[in-house]
């Protein structure tokens, strides 16, 4: 018996050393493995963990756009065409692992320029690593401000196309207000950088409209219980709810102020209700609650229909949304790489900084801190489906107040 | 700082003991800290979740069933997993439930997604008004099983045979072993009936709020800080610790802002651990 | 249960060797295989330099755990509080005051180990899981207190001046001297009278101090010590990750990747962590990374595995079948009488 045990423990522990050893004779095959006609492009994604769901809507968006550049034969680098072949790794919402993979993308696996994954806690120490190694980094789903003052001495080889973090606060104030006329206002941000960054913005925007700010509420990331928050802004009179942060708060926050009689006119949680699952989570509740849209097909951009003819069936418009802005920065970057034709990283940044044209998410030009900014529009939820409201779309009839809390 | 705030504060910590309890049981008879008691947690919730996406259960009628899976689970895992990482020190434990905790995320967000969901319920979207104090409806209810369970809890440890049996074998594993006890057997009975009541905690706070693949994280640490301050096994503790807890987090997000709520909780778990190791009440059943 | 675990620790054997002798030879290897990383780094590609740089972090901040709970028997669940106090007194003072990433990382080394002799007052007091869950407590709140915390930027967190982090040769060679001196210190500690004194206090911390071993003494020093070589791994995690949050740099997670590779390679042992970093870094964190949507579900199952199949870690397992196969050749390569040839699980002491 002990022996046989034995003998099954040794198997193990050997081929447990063997499977290791494999992987550290892989290293130098793997770097080769780029063969002539081959570029690799890496991508660290927060595909599970906090932020699983804007890495899933990421990979979809990377995904779509590598396939169509090598459906049509590969990407032309200086009149040859080469396939494409993107790296994708799970950095599981950990910044320290979004950073070492990053590393590994490029010196191991010879990655000539890199996407970014969501939010600045992910992006912005895969930017350091790109500015470390002298790498094209083109990312999106940051918000610009908060990218572009990430790097004191300035960015070099990072880029960032999202929105700018006052227009979404003025965007948001504004639909706001075409809803209710109640002039009352109750914030609600949670503490990750974005919504500590956010929350002074949004208080501005709201008093540009005239409104006035009746309660502010921070609170860690993980807080789903919201009971002194929504009594507070109760007995305040407010009428109108921003907020920013996480979905499984989001949901938590609306189901708390329903079951505690709160009927604000206007609820608009930005980050939170982007996933299919706020409809999922909350039902009918959710009907008339805003959404911020990064991409819409109201929009008419260059590709819109091209998008919708392959997506629309198989994507809702809330994924889309989330994954559309994946698709152009891939677009940019790979449009980059043509017009400077090589893959010598000066001359391909270079390229990135000259990009001035129509991609899917609108109109992509860099500014002098290395962030384009693209549009963002307000969504609302009825029925399940997203519809852009603001500005308006031909057809669509804001449902105001929230019907959904009523 | 008003009457509504303070109540529902309250009776938030009767969800955090709730969810406390279990973890309690088990720190307190196996000496385990089981790093997957959040996931046994999120598990269960998710459970609900998948009972009405196939059948259309509501979460209280799927909620036996829930109660019935978790337990079975944690019966079996006890019996082939946790007895073997135990018997080999206590870093093993805490490795292996690790492990089980990373599976369990894995698992639920391959079938899930990783994005927030939440268990529909009218209770959670109602309120009842007490002497013109509006309590979320939820979480009274949550409060009230909370101390039910509790007070059966406490009644079978302490009142009854089988609990005897229990305290036993938690005291003094060799010898209970030696009286004729089959502490295998009541190691993996006190891990289901954990597992129990980490279900029933789960599908009242999937009602309450929303939740994740890696909710579990901070459900597990605000448990280790009620069961710590409650005092180790000790189940009224336990529940007394969940309820201060969330009259503590209520005063202090009034009189500093939320953002210190996770503050008070972990500095009162680390003053209260230093001042009183064995916890407020001490250590109670075991 | 926890006394059949720590004595089955391997290593007691060396206790009958000279101490000198054994400490100098493993010092000695040490130096050859410091020699042969340098080696290894001055022909290994970008690959090896970046992946070596985190590994050998990996290592320094794995053997600081163990010397902690591996050598005195203290487990902690508080590495982040080191990580990320070391973390921040390195950017805050290379930004606000200009000074080198040397200094920083000595600035970052000393205000750990200053924590770490503050916290060990309240915290040595504590037994056993209770110690353990203590140190969980105090990084959560030094997390959410710098979460808070207008000085350091609240949750925005901080950054090390990029302009002021060495390139990729340089950051292999502060991660190879950071990983020996982490080494080096788990074998002086192991292979001295101090490390014999530590082992009884460890097994009977009643016993020890009738023996005239000042148990406080001897734990606040390894505490200290500890603390001290997690923020030399901590300055190296901050240089390579440049900008950084509390959220990452005081989390949970930096207890669980030390905790589990010294498990896995062998608690209490000097190689065991190394194996356990490098087994675990590399295979796991690297490697399965390939598979973005499985490596999860391989982690954990590769974990369970390891903990449930291959009792006292990969090292000692390694050790004791080497010696069981010798030992089986016949009486005259004998090498190691003192121990026992590797059993089956001990019957349950339940």
């Amino acid at each position: 018996m002990t022996g046989i045990r034995q003998v099954a423990r040794v198997m193990f522990a050997s081929s447990l050393f063997a499977l290791l050893a494999a992987g550290i004779g892989a290293i130098p095959a793997t770097s080769a493995g780029a063969s002539a006609k081959t570029i690799t492009i890496g991508a660290s994604l927060p595909l599970t963990g906090p932020l699983g769901g804007l890495g899933a809507d990421q990979e979809i968006g990377y995904k779509a756009e590598v396939n169509d550049v090598n459906r049509a034969g590969g990407l032309e680098i200086g009149r040859t065409k080469y396939k494409i072949n993107l790296k994708i790794m799970n950095n599981a919402s950990t910044a320290t692992t979004a950073s070492n993979q990053a590393r590994a993308l490029v010196t191991r696996d010879g990655a000539i320029a890199l996407l970014g994954g969501a939010t600045p806690t992910i992006s912005v120490p895969q930017a350091d690593v790109a500015t470390l190694l002298h790498v094209p980094f083109v990312t999106t789903n940051n918000p610009d401000d908060a990218f572009g003052s990430a790097n004191p001495r300035g960015w070099k080889y990072a880029w960032d196309m999202f929105f700018k973090e006052q227009t979404q606060a003025k965007v948001v104030a504004k639909w706001a207000n075409v809803c209710s006329s109640n002039k009352k206002v109750a914030l609600f941000t949670d503490t990750e950088k974005d919504g500590i960054f956010e929350r002074p913005l949004y208080e501005a925007a709201a008093k540009s409209n005239g409104d006035s700010v009746v309660g502010t509420y921070t609170f860690p990331p993980p807080t789903t219980t919201f009971a002194s928050f929504i009594t507070s802004a109760k007995a305040a009179g407010a009428q109108i709810v921003i907020g920013q942060m996480l979905p499984t708060a989001g949901i938590a926050l609306v189901k708390q102020m329903k079951s505690l009689g709160f009927h604000p006119d206007v609820v608009i949680l930005t980050k939170a209700a982007n996933a299919e699952n706020w409809w999922k989570g909350l039902g009918s509740l959710a009907t008339g609650s805003g959404m911020e849209l990064t991409w819409s097909p109201a929009a008419r951009y260059s590709g819109t229909a091209k998008i919708l003819k392959t997506w629309g069936k198989k994507l809702s418009v809330d994924t889309l949304a989330s994954a559309v802005p994946d698709f152009g920065a891939a677009q940019v970057l790979f449009h980059a790489i043509t017009k400077a034709g090589t893959t010598n990283a000066a001359k391909v940044n270079a390229a990135i900084a000259k990009t001035n044209g129509k991609f899917a998410v609108g109109h992509v030009k860099f500014s002098k801190n290395h962030t384009a900014v693209t549009p963002y529009r307000v969504g609302q939820w009825v029925h399940g489906k997203v519809l852009q409201v603001y500005p308006p779309a031909p057809g669509v009839k804001t449902e105001c107040p929230m019907p959904g809390l009523k | 700082m008003n009457a509504t705030t303070l109540v529902n504060g309250v009776l938030e910590g009767g969800l955090y003991a709730l969810v406390a309890l279990g973890l309690s049981l088990v720190f307190g008879v196996l000496r385990l800290i089981n790093l997957a008691h959040g996931v046994l947690v999120v598990g269960a919730a998710y459970a609900a979740l998948e009972l009405f996406d196939l059948l259309h259960l509501g979460p209280f009628v799927a909620l036996p069933i829930v109660i019935v899976v978790a337990a079975l689970f944690g019966y079996v895992l006890q019996r082939v997993m946790l007895t073997n990482l135990l018997l080999k020190g206590p870093e093993s434990g805490i490795v292996g439930t690790f492990a089980l905790a990373v599976l369990g995320e894995a698992a639920f967000a391959a079938a899930f997604t990783s994005n927030g969901v939440s268990l529909q319920s009218s209770l959670a979207t109602t309120s009842v008004k007490v002497g013109g104090v509006t309590l979320e409806l939820v979480l009274v209810v949550a409060c009230a099983i909370a101390i039910a369970c509790a007070g059966g809890l406490q009644f079978g440890l302490k009142r009854t045979r089988a609990g005897s049996v229990l305290r036993a074998a938690a005291k003094d594993p060799s010898t209970a072993e030696l009286m004729g006890i089959n502490v295998r057997l009541v190691f993996a009975l006190t891990v289901a009936l954990a597992a129990a009541l980490a279900a029933v905690g789960g599908v009242l706070y999937g009602v309450s709020t929303g939740f994740a693949p890696t909710s579990d994280t901070s459900l597990l640490l605000i448990a280790v800080a009620v069961v710590v301050v409650g005092g180790v096994g000790n189940v009224t503790g336990t529940l007394v610790a969940g309820l201060a807890m969330g009259l503590a987090q209520a005063v202090s997000v009034s009189l500093f802002g939320g953002g210190y709520a996770d503050f008070t909780i972990y500095v009162l778990f680390f003053v209260v651990l230093i001042a009183r190791p064995k916890g407020l009440f001490g250590q109670g059943a075991f | 249960m926890v006394t059949t675990a720590l004595s089955r620790a391997p290593g007691r054997l060396a206790l009958a060797l000279p101490l000198q002798r054994r400490g100098a030879g493993a010092l000695g290897a040490l130096v050859v295989a410091g020699a042969a990383c340098l080696a290894l780094g001055d022909v290994g590609g970008a690959g090896v330099l970046s992946l070596g740089t985190t590994l050998f972090a990996y290592i320094a901040l794995a053997q600081a755990w163990n010397i902690l709970g591996g050598f005195s028997g203290q487990m902690s669940l508080g590495v982040g509080a080191f990580v990320g106090t070391s973390a921040y007194a390195m950017a805050l003072t290379m930004t606000r005051l200009g000074w080198s990433w040397p200094a920083g990382m000595a600035a970052g080394v000393v205000v750990a180990g200053t924590l770490s002799g503050l916290l060990a007052f309240p915290l040595l007091r504590l037994k056993g899981d209770y110690f353990a869950v203590g140190t969980l407590a105090a990084t959560m709140a030094l997390d959410a207190w710098f979460d808070n915390w207008s000085f350091v930027n609240k949750s925005t967190g901080v950054s090390v001046p990029i302009q002021a982090v060495p390139g990729q040769t340089e950051m292999y060679l502060i991660g190879l001297v950071v990983a020996l001196i982490a080494v080096g210190s788990a074998i002086v500690m192991r292979w001295s009278t101090f490390g014999v004194r530590l082992l009884a206090i460890r097994e009977d911390d009643l016993a020890a101090p009738l023996l005239g071993v000042n148990v406080f003494g001897y734990r606040l020093v390894v505490m200290v010590v500890s603390g001290m070589l997690i923020g030399l791994a901590g300055g190296v995690f901050a240089l390579s990750l440049v900008s950084f949050v509390p959220d990452a740099m005081f989390a949970m997670s930096w207890t669980i990747e030390a905790l589990v590779m010294v498990v896995i390679g062998g608690m209490g042992t000097v190689i065991g962590p190394i194996v356990g970093a490098v087994a675990v870094y590399y295979g796991i964190t690297t490697e399965l990374a390939n598979f973005p949507t499985l490596s999860l579900f391989f982690e954990g199952g590769l974990l369970l595995v390891v903990v449930r199949f291959v009792p006292g870690g990969l090292w000692p397992f390694v050790v004791r079948s080497t010696r069981w196969l010798l030992e089986r050749r016949g009486p005259t390569v004998r090498i190691a009488r003192a121990t026992p040839p590797p059993s089956p699980p001990s019957p349950p002491s339940s």
